[in-house]
């Protein structure tokens, strides 16, 4: 029971890897190959310009290079950098984004719970006419 | 048919503007106001603090501040600063987000339409050609 996982290892794959399955880590993670599966960590994982990863990410923060098909939550922070390409959604409290990027999916990064604007309360007969905001305009 | 509009125009609207409708504009706009309504121009819109827009976005590129609920398209970048709170979908060959935003919506940045990975392939197939495309010949 006292199999306490070392916290501050760091923990490196270089682009000659190739691997099959979910990857589990507690501390960090560099990964700069080939990922077919699932990350699962309360740690940080960077992501390097060669790393392509086709499934889902789950980690506490994110530094994304390379590409990667597949959904990102991180409890803290999604760092996507320049040239990266991300297909698919981001859950995350804080994001940043470098020019650059290709990156097509859903965002949800709300830490604060905020509900849409209402810009003109208290409108009487406000019957939404203006064009219906916030209709997808992508399928 | 000379009506050429101002392109180097830099309109300014502050935030004591409140606007109910659709605005055009053809050089730079800066807005700091509120907004029920869409905007549309191939211009530079900068969308300052205080903004609140509820509406649509159709524009060249534009710098988001304030508070946005709707969809906004450019056909150039869409750069959101910290602390704008962005509900709806973007569309934008380039887009840069700084941390700090809160933005719930889709997103569609693929300046080149580059398509989602392909699964790795098997081991042994490195010769596996992409799917070719097929262009009909048009038939005479």
């Amino acid at each position: 029971m006292s199999t306490t996982p070392t916290n501050d290892s760091k923990n490196v794959l270089h682009s000659d890897v190739e691997l099959q399955g979910t990857l589990r880590f507690s501390g960090e993670l560099s990964f700069d190959g080939k990922l077919t599966g699932d990350i699962d960590s309360d740690g940080a994982l960077t992501l390097g310009e060669n790393a392509i990863v086709k499934g889902n990410i789950n980690v506490n923060s994110v530094l994304m290079r390379g590409k990667v098909t597949g959904n990102v939550t991180a409890k803290d922070k999604i760092d996507i950098k320049t040239r990266a390409e991300l297909f698919g959604d981001i859950r995350t409290a804080r994001l940043a984004i470098e020019e650059g990027v290709i990156f097509v999916g859903q965002s949800e990064v709300n830490p604060n719970k905020l509900t849409p604007a209402a810009p003109s309360p208290a409108r009487a007969g406000e019957t939404g006419k203006s064009a219906g905001p916030g209709k997808p305009v992508l399928s | 048919m000379s009506t050429t509009p101002n392109v180097n125009s830099k309109n300014v609207l502050n935030s004591d503007v409140e606007l109910n409708g659709t605005l055009k504009f053809a050089g730079d706009l800066t807005f700091d106001g509120k907004l029920d309504g869409e905007i549309n121009s191939d211009g530079v819109l900068n969308l300052g603090d205080n903004a609140v827009v509820r509406g649509n976005l159709a524009v060249g590129s534009v710098i988001v501040r304030g508070k946005v609920n709707g969809n906004i398209t450019a056909r150039e970048k869409i750069e959101v600063k910290a602390k704008a709170e962005l509900f709806g979908d973007i569309r934008a060959p380039k887009l840069v987000i700084e941390e700090g935003v809160a933005f719930v919506g889709k997103c569609e940045v693929n300046p080149n339409k580059v398509s989602a990975t392909a699964p790795l392939p098997p081991r042994g197939a490195e010769s596996a050609k992409p799917a070719e495309h097929v262009i009909p010949q048009p038939r005479k």
